[in-house]
């Protein structure tokens, strides 16, 4: 009678285990909304560097140069910022020392976004135009577990910032200082230069000094009540252990 | 995940067989109850301690010491101070006079104390005990809810039937050897994590200057041990977190522990292990929570503190060990808690009052179905929820006040009366449910509220000082009872 009573006991007792094990495993692990807890984050700071770098277009303009120009030298976790277009140019063909005669008129149309942006000057020229493309992004600070995750993030904000596609148009009006029948000789256009000089920033990420992270010194009794209480149970354990242990003796 | 769940079904496994195991030994009540007062220093000392501890350790602890700092450490004091307490003025004794009196219980002890044949203070005594226990018991049912939705993902309904199955089942096979060698090795685990939790969590955030760096710029105030009260308030803020102190000497579940050690001399050797493990636990448990405030900042749930740090900070074997160690607590008190309101019903109540002949099998088999029965009805009040350290910090202050002056007063002081009992626990229950449930210090900041254990336990004491020097002693066989020891 005993035996079996035991006998039931532990079948009972493998069939809640095994009841168990397949309410566990059934269950997927789906964390809670209070599961996203995170580590505490630390604050990390990121530090711009403005830099620039150039490309230059030679062109010969005869009426009209039309080209598509791709800023792409940037580097990929940098933000582009500005573009400088410096077009300079001079006619080849006039007369006259004082007073010139033939000049052409050379017109340049910078296009960006649906933008226009254009300058002409006559005789020869050396104009700027300039394009503002982002702002360096006013984040002072990225809280984050460790640095890939706060480079994840800034690199988010910086994505696809660090190039810029233009639609350059240079047209030239000819001028001619003297009749010339044979169209062979007729003014054909003029040389330019144009040169490209774009600034982007660059950044890097600093972890929030001590100081920054807003560390403070802990005070002597926190140090002291860690340590004075503990000792003190200690002390009056050993106590009672050893008056007990005379006691005996 | 699924290494998670492998450690923590290994762990499940070896209660059962635990329990399994210990079932052949229990062949009448005393082995059930008290395990035949044949239990070694080891599983005296560590039973003790993880019995005494919970989920509260566990759970309410790191709570604690998320939300307050180093202010928690008062508490830590107060539990160690209460525990060494125990071991060094109530132990040795109680064992000696349960052994003369031939008690099994705590309502036994004090009828037979009090030569009592009117059975009313068993009565009583049974009565409180019951209700505290279940209250208690309940808690920890909660405690596993937590621990195991958090792990699982579970709902908590469903985590709370499987803290419950597991509990109810090992408890009802082994009975008392069960729930003390399973408390040995839930006890080393216990310890062994709290050990190991905060080393790691200090060697993550670069030292414990750090940990406390971090945890001070959350809140300024968990770095002073006032939690930035002064004056009156700091000391009211020291106070009410000691005040488990008081509690000590009145829980039936840690004070069999002593009852059923093999011989006395062993004690000493218990006390040795029992500080050991309740010193290094307790301070790991606030560690742990000053790390987790550090990790956090925030948490729905501080009382999940321990569990999420375990699942940030380990491998996830490891954390699944973490997981183990904590329902480890949970069950080792949930058990214990359980066989103590079993005996109030069984030996108490069934076996003196109703039926004093009935055999020992009989008995074990009434055992049993009280276990079943006490812990549906556990699971039923745990259904509701709660924080844990206001929970148990009800169930162990009905407990402090209405036992604890009063077995300090019968072990050490000869003129106690019948009649003084009976008031001594009367008033401590009446007191502390009054304190507590109708809101006496309702309006205070938690920090400042002082438990119902603490007025209770003096009014308690008061009671039994007066009432028993009003009345009238029974001189002689008082006199014959502590002249033996």
């Amino acid at each position: 009678m005993k035996k079996k009573v035991y006998a039931m006991m532990a079948i009972v007792g493998v069939i809640i285990l095994i009841l168990a094990g397949i309410g566990i495993s059934i269950y997927s692990y789906e964390p809670g909304e209070d599961k996203a807890i995170e580590p505490k984050e630390k604050l990390y700071y990121p530090v711009f560097t403005e830099e620039y770098k150039e490309m230059t277009i030679n062109g010969l303009a005869e009426k009209t140069y039309s080209d598509k120009v791709t800023i792409n030298g940037v580097p990929s976790n940098a933000i582009l910022t500005s573009v400088d277009f410096q077009i300079s140019w001079d006619d080849d063909k006039t007369i006259g020392l004082i007073i010139k005669r033939g000049e052409d008129t050379l017109k340049i149309d910078i296009t960006y976004m649906g933008e226009t942006k254009t300058k002409s000057s006559i005789g020869s020229g050396s104009d700027t135009i300039t394009f503002d493309i982002n702002n360096v992004p006013s984040v002072d600070s990225i809280e984050a577990n460790n640095e890939t995750g706060a480079k994840d993030l800034l690199y988010e904000m910086l994505s696809g910032k660090n190039e810029a596609c233009f639609d350059i148009s240079v047209t030239v009006e000819t001028g001619e200082p003297i009749y010339r029948p044979i169209k062979r000789f007729l003014d054909k256009g003029d040389d330019f230069e144009i040169k490209v000089k774009y600034w982007y920033y660059s950044v890097e990420l600093e972890l929030g000094s001590e100081e920054d992270d807003g560390e403070i010194d802990i005070p002597f009794e926190t140090w002291l009540f860690l340590i004075l209480p503990l000792v003190c149970v200690i002390l009056a354990t050993v106590i009672y252990l050893l008056w007990e242990r005379r006691r005996f003796k | 995940m699924s290494v998670l769940i492998l450690a923590f079904v290994i762990y499940l496994i070896i209660m059962v067989l635990i329990g399994i195991w210990s079932s052949k030994r229990n062949k009448t009540l005393d082995d059930f109850l008290i395990a035949g007062r044949k239990l070694g220093t080891w599983p005296v000392a560590i039973s003790a301690q993880a019995s005494d501890m919970s989920g509260w350790l566990v759970m309410g602890l790191p709570g604690r010491g998320f939300a307050y700092g180093v202010g928690a450490i008062w508490t830590a004091v107060g539990c160690a101070f209460g525990t060494l307490f125990n071991w060094s003025v109530v132990a040795k004794r109680l064992r000696r006079f349960t052994e003369k009196l031939r008690s099994l219980t705590i309502p036994d002890f004090l009828e037979s104390r009090y030569n009592d044949d009117s059975h009313i203070i068993r009565a009583i005594a049974t009565t409180i005990i019951t209700i505290f226990m279940v209250a208690y018991v309940s808690v920890q049912l909660v405690a596993s809810g937590k621990i195991l939705s958090e792990t699982f993902g579970w709902d908590y309904n469903s985590a709370l039937i499987l803290g419950f199955a597991i509990i109810t089942f090992y408890t009802l096979m082994g009975g008392f050897f069960a729930v003390a060698w399973t408390d040995v090795f839930q006890g080393m685990l216990i310890v062994g994590i709290l050990v190991i939790l905060p080393i790691v969590g200090i060697a993550k955030l670069g030292g414990i200057g750090e940990v406390f760096s971090a945890a001070g710029q959350v809140d300024a105030n968990t770095l002073s041990p006032g939690f930035g009260y002064a004056g009156l308030l700091f000391l009211l803020f020291a106070f009410a977190s000691m005040s488990w102190i008081f509690g000590y000497p009145g829980q039936p579940h840690i004070l069999t522990r002593y009852m059923a050690i093999k011989n006395e001399k062993k004690l000493w050797n218990s006390t040795l292990i029992g500080m050991t493990w309740v010193i290094i636990s307790l301070w790991g448990a606030v560690l742990i929570g000053i790390i987790g405030l550090a990790m956090f900042k925030e948490l729905p749930d501080p009382e999940k503190v321990m569990p999420l740090l375990a699942m940030n900070l380990l491998p996830e074997w490891a954390a699944g060990v973490v997981i183990a160690a904590i329902t480890a607590a949970i069950m080792s008190t949930a058990d214990s808690q359980l066989l103590v309101a079993t005996s109030s019903v069984v030996e108490d109540v069934y076996h003196k009052l109703i039926n004093p002949d009935a055999d020992q099998k009989k008995l074990v088999l009434f055992s049993r179905i009280s276990v079943l029965l006490l812990s549906v009805v556990a699971f039923i009040l745990a259904l509701q929820g709660g924080v844990i350290y206001f929970l148990v910090a009800f169930a162990w202050g009905g407990l402090a006040a209405s036992f604890g002056p009063l077995i300090i007063l019968s072990l050490w002081w000869k003129r106690t009366t019948k009649w003084g009992a009976i008031a001594g626990m009367i008033s401590g229950t009446v007191t502390v449910i009054i304190w507590d449930k109708f809101g006496i210090a309702a309006s205070m900041p938690p920090e400042l509220v002082v438990p119902g254990m603490l007025p209770a336990f003096f009014v308690s004491l008061f009671s039994i000082i007066i009432i028993s020097l009003l009345t009238k002693l029974n001189y002689i066989e008082t006199k014959k009872l502590f002249k033996q020891f």
